[in-house]
């Protein structure tokens, strides 16, 4: 039995206890039982009493190396600092996972009879209502950023956080994707487009306007992704160019992180940004300056106006050690 | 319906098949089959890009060859800015075929020369290879000594080696008028003088790559005859030309020059292959997304790609999983990049 199956709790139980005796939660792996399907959480960062109405944050993961023991999180950067600000943080285990050790991708999409994105939404749903924060986060990255999309459309106003996403389970690794609809939807065809309790494009349906979002979306530019996941996702948000302070994406490029891999510290800087950013108007220029604030100035390179000592000395002692091999 | 010849074709040779509908990470059937098993001494030479494929041979547990090792002691970052652990041998970059057959030919006696020494604010550089003493050395017979016992260390290199891999990088070359030997870079812009009246810009041509390769082949073989050799071409832009084109013009130029010259070679010799690292990087369905910001640098997905590639064609080499040295933060020792700060 893992620690997660030990610690169950009813949602209800968990919200009081994070209200009332925050410091016993604080880092806790709990099992929340939503809809009939386990969902294992893990409390990241929690307020201290006095600060329950703080913005909480819900965390999704990307895939997950299975050597690691289930269940798994992400997102324990995103835990409040002195120069921060306080929030609850609640990051989710996708339970798909569940079904096999060998799984290392599943969107929190589920399988055939069991509704993952169901239990999910009902679950977040009751932690709103139970906590009733001054602002609701939903943030992840990879293909974790399926299932932000999926549940930040159910939470109106919330802000969405992602890091290089994936919302289209059909565009990615198709290994990956096969695997999952073999183990996951046996006698489906292998694709999401093809089988109808699966959405195959988290971000389609923020091409309706009426969906109250703001978006942060981190990119770095050598993702191998961008073309076929952050493009046309972008490109179905793109009627919100109208209101164009409730998107902001950020390119960068991060060569010591090239590729899909992003900088830890940057998402949990915007992170950081979400949280702190005043209410109500003009929220994505303060994220920018909240950003900033929160970000490092990189030193500059000096640039070598004479030769290096030690690569004079170098120089010299490999005179030396050849002239002695030679003697 | 009538039979034509690419009926029944597999779908590797169908653009739509093979690229437009895959997702380009996911690209098979790229490259033809390398034997390599984990007996075959491997040596690495070539431009900037080949030191990739070294730096990831070495930590997939190939029997990589370093003939030229740093004295003890000394970091591995110093010793990678003096131009040891960067190849087989502390040759520096080789950008072209002719600088490769130079080599070769001086290392095994074929040609006997003086060296070439550079001088820059009171120090000496090895001509035929500025960038692996970055601060040359304090007397010209400190750069004889060790010059004679680099070439030493090549000759012992071909004589050993089993699998060479050789990265042809340029085409752009400057040559000494009176010798005709070549360098990796323009005296003047590392160390020593720019003479217009003793050097002349050479762009080498197909049939002149053809032709070095051929000797480079023929002189490795006589002494070496188990070697094999494969043969890849850098994706790496010009960081300039002198060519009197554009920049983009003269790399398309000098990189088509490459790639046809080595597939050629290739085509026409069992023992040497051809590897399509510069189509991977450089590819439509790529999108430029291998690239740094300077949209000239190789990124570490990029190489990633291309080894992992390079990996699934060997044939009778399992590679293990990277261990130690974080081969992503080794730093590339290019002399052409030296070019950069000309550009203003």
């Amino acid at each position: 039995m893992s620690d997660a199956e030990q610690r169950s709790i009813t949602i209800e139980d968990l919200s009081r206890q994070l209200v009332t005796t925050p410091n016993k939660t604080r880092r806790q792996i709990y099992t929340i039982r939503s809809e009939g399907i386990d969902i294992p959480v893990r409390v990241i960062d929690v307020p201290g009493t006095g600060a329950a109405d703080a913005p909480l944050v819900f965390v999704f993961h990307g895939g997950f190396n299975r050597a690691q023991p289930y269940p798994f999180f992400y997102g324990s950067r995103f835990v409040g600092r002195p120069d921060t600000a306080p929030r609850t943080v609640i990051a989710l285990c996708d339970p798909t996972l569940a079904l096999s050790d060998s799984l290392r991708f599943g969107w929190f999409a589920g399988a055939e009879g069991v509704d993952v994105p169901g239990a999910v939404r009902t679950l977040l749903a009751a932690f709103v209502a139970q906590i009733a924060p001054s602002r609701v986060i939903v943030t992840g990255g990879s293909i974790g950023a399926h299932a932000v999309l999926t549940h930040a459309r159910e939470l109106p106003g919330s802000m969405v956080v992602l890091a290089n996403p994936l919302p289209r389970i059909d565009d990615y690794h198709q290994p990956s994707v096969r695997e999952y609809f073999n183990l996951c939807w046996p006698g489906h065809p292998a694709r999401a487009a093809d089988v109808p309790q699966v959405v195959n494009d988290a971000s389609l349906a923020y091409s309706d306007m009426t969906l109250h979002n703001e978006f942060v979306i981190l990119l770095n530019a050598t993702d191998p992704h961008i073309y076929r996941q952050a493009a046309p996702m972008l490109a179905n948000l793109g009627g919100r160019t109208a209101e164009p302070e409730r998107i902001l994406p950020v390119s960068y490029f991060f060569p010591e992180h090239a590729g899909h891999a992003f900088p830890p510290d940057e998402l949990t800087a915007w992170v950081d940004a979400a949280v702190m950013a005043p209410e109500p108007t003009a929220r994505m220029a303060a994220l920018t300056r909240e950003k900033l604030r929160a970000g490092e100035a990189r030193p500059a390179r000096a640039k070598a106006t004479r030769d290096d000592p030690l690569d004079i000395e170098l120089a010299a002692q490999l005179v030396r050690a050849t002239q002695e091999a030679r003697t | 319906m009538s039979a034509h010849p690419y009926a029944g074709l597999p779908a590797r040779a169908f653009w739509k098949k093979a690229i437009a509908e895959r997702h380009f990470l996911d690209l098979e059937g790229l490259g033809t089959p390398i034997r390599l098993s984990r007996e075959d001494r491997v040596a690495t030479a070539g431009s900037c890009f080949a030191q990739h494929i070294g730096n990831r041979l070495q930590a997939a547990g190939a029997r990589y060859l370093d003939y030229e090792p740093a004295p003890t002691g000394w970091s591995q970052g110093n010793a990678r800015k003096h131009g040891f652990g960067v190849y087989s041998g502390r040759y520096g970059n080789i950008y072209t075929t002719r600088q490769l057959l130079q080599l070769a030919r001086e290392a095994t006696g074929a040609d006997v020369h003086e060296p070439v020494i550079w001088e820059r604010d009171g120090r000496y550089f090895d001509a035929l290879r500025p960038s692996v003493d970055p601060a040359g050395h304090a007397r010209p017979e400190d750069v004889v000594l060790l010059r004679q016992a680099h070439l030493e260390a090549v000759a012992r290199l071909l004589d050993d080696l089993d699998v060479l891999v050789f990265t042809l990088g340029l085409t752009e070359t400057w040559e000494d008028r009176r010798t005709g030997r070549v360098f990796p870079a323009a005296p003047g812009t590392i160390a020593g003088q720019y003479d217009p009246a003793s050097i002349d810009f050479v762009n080498l041509r197909h049939g002149a790559i053809m032709d070095d390769l051929t000797a480079f082949h023929a002189l490795l073989k006589a002494r070496n005859p188990k070697a094999r050799m494969v043969l890849t071409v850098s994706p790496v832009p010009l960081t300039a030309t002198a060519s009197g084109e554009h920049v983009l013009a003269a790399t398309t130029y000098s990189k088509s020059v490459l790639r046809a010259a080595a597939g050629d070679f290739a085509a026409d010799h069992d023992d040497v292959s051809y590897f399509p690292s510069y189509e991977i990087i450089t590819a439509p369905a790529a999108a430029g997304m291998f690239f740094n910001r300077d949209l000239r640098s190789v990124n570490g997905a990029g190489v990633d790609y291309v080894m992992k590639t390079f990996f699934s064609v060997l044939e009778g080499f399992e590679p293990d999983a990277a261990q130690g040295t974080d081969i992503h933060d080794l730093d590339l020792i290019c002399e052409e990049g030296a070019l950069e700060k000309y550009a203003g």
